[in-house]
């Protein structure tokens, strides 16, 4: 047997051993820090519409969404070699999106600031604010909420992104406390206070639905 | 679908029903493209976030230069006055305080060697440039700027803006400042001051001599203390009495001071006011 066949890199005795589905988060990494793309493909189409829907009931915008969501893999494989596996990659992914997601808010507060629209504009108008036609694709029909859910979707847009980040994840995206207190690297105690103001907070928006 | 909402935490029925509710939302997914879109940034290798070079530097510039504009302005307006600003020949000549008008007038009749003279060796009056004066004339309290002070001469008028005179709105327009109508003033001033003083002199002697101590405060006297088997305590005339009048002429409208037995003093003695014959 020829020596060069025992000096296949880590990344191609995974991908021929086991089919990359059933790799581990961290194998994929690996296999992705090693060279190989398709572990890193496998990777996005993991976590591509968690991220996506954690992103869009965050910001209630699937377009700035989705765009965050892209832009958070981008990060996640620029990044690869500074994560460490001692960390679920879930939990980092998600840590990596919801600091965008907040960045993204901040930067909106600030152009709402120096908009001269919004000087004029009321939280009602915000509802009803031009949005100019997106060439790209349209989202799914799952998309289409009915009256119900728009409106808890936008009662959990206006809440302080303080307590945004932990009822998202929480109550959407179904979070244990431990790993959201890691994701957002809060201490437990201060974690849960803050899905239960949430909630209180959720409470009083939707007051006519109890 | 990573949900496990009933694996945990007991809740009262209305946060209950708030999980409930943001768990019943719809599931978003990526678009179909999203794979390829992630590959193409990649490919791009250009984050969102990364800001061009030139942006970056406005970001830090922009601020800094305005403050280091607000901060040049701050120290142009402190530190340096406009003339000093308009011609820094004026700065160096300042170094020098010019003396009033007024001072300048009387000291030697205006004469203007000797004005320039008296502001010491540093003054350095050029007659083509513009300088501030204080004048102190009867408690008026205007700056003059001489632009041609060359040509001050006693009785020039300051205010004719021709001849580079007063510009200043703290100067009434109709008042005219001349070398002798500032030596009158000067004279009358002090004229009646001497004045006022050898009457109130004369005043407190006069009382004096009738076993009165007494001070003025203001338009009358105040008695202090009454000398014994004097006229005054004869009279009956106590201490914080207030003379108010000496034969039924004012303090104010007096113009010599005479007092004697028989003399009539018109006193107010607490509420009361009186007239007392000196015995």
């Amino acid at each position: 047997m020829a020596l060069d066949k025992f000096e296949k890199s880590s990344a191609e005795v995974l991908q021929t051993a086991v089919p990359s589905e059933k790799l581990s988060d961290h194998q994929l990494i690996e296999a992705t820090k090693a060279g190989d793309e398709d572990a890193f493909a496998e990777i996005v189409n993991r976590y591509r519409n968690q991220i996506t829907n954690y992103l869009y009931r965050f910001l209630n915008d699937y377009e700035e969404a989705v765009d965050l969501s892209q832009e958070t893999f981008v990060r996640v494989y620029f990044a690869l070699e500074r994560y460490h596996t001692e960390y679920a990659f879930s939990t980092y992914i998600y840590r990596i999106a919801t600091n965008l997601a907040i960045s993204e808010l901040r930067k909106r507060k600030r152009r709402k600031l120096l908009s001269l629209t919004g000087l004029f504009q009321t939280e009602e108008s915000n509802d009803t604010e031009f949005q100019p036609p997106d060439e790209r694709n349209t989202p799914d029909e799952d998309l289409l909420e009915n009256e119900q859910s728009r409106t808890i979707a936008k009662a959990i847009s206006t809440l302080p992104e303080k307590y945004r980040a932990p009822i998202v994840l929480r109550d959407v995206e179904g979070k244990s406390y431990e790993e959201i207190a890691t994701i957002l690297e809060l201490g437990l105690g201060t974690t849960k206070s803050r899905i239960s103001r949430a909630r209180g907070l959720l409470k009083e928006k939707l007051k006519h639905y109890f | 679908m990573n949900r496990n909402l009933e694996n945990e935490e007991i809740l009262n029925a209305e946060d209950a029903k708030v999980r409930e509710m943001c768990g019943s939302l719809k599931r978003v997914n990526a678009p179909k493209n999203f794979d390829m879109r992630v590959k193409a940034r990649i490919a791009a290798h250009n984050p969102q976030g990364q800001r061009k070079p030139f942006f970056t530097f406005l970001k830090v510039a922009a601020p800094l230069g305005l403050a280091v504009a607000f901060l040049g302005v701050v120290v142009s307006t402190n530190f340096y006055s406009a003339d000093q600003m308009l011609n820094p020949q004026i700065a160096a000549s300042y170094n020098a305080t010019p003396k009033s008008t007024e001072s300048l007038l009387m000291s030697n009749e205006t004469d203007m060697p000797s004005i320039a003279k008296s502001n010491g060796p540093n003054a350095n009056f050029d007659s083509n440039v513009p300088r501030t004066v204080n004048v102190n004339i009867n408690q008026a309290v205007a700056t003059t700027r001489l632009k041609d002070f060359g040509k001050l001469y006693p009785k020039n008028d300051f205010t004719n803006n021709n001849s580079g005179g007063s510009r200043d709105a703290a100067f009434s327009p109709t008042q005219v400042i001349t070398a002798e109508n500032a030596n009158k003033n000067r004279v009358e001033k002090k004229t009646s001051n001497e004045n006022s003083d050898n009457i109130a002199s004369a005043i407190g002697k006069g009382f004096d001599s009738v076993g009165i101590k007494a001070v003025s405060s203001g338009n009358d006297w105040r008695v202090q203390s009454v000398s014994k088997d004097s006229s005054a305590e004869r009279s009956d005339i106590k201490p914080n009495d207030v003379i108010e009048a000496v034969d039924g002429v004012n303090f104010s409208d007096m113009k010599d001071f005479k007092i004697n037995i028989g003399t009539k003093l018109n006193i107010v003695r607490g509420t009361t006011r009186m007239v007392i014959t000196l015995k």
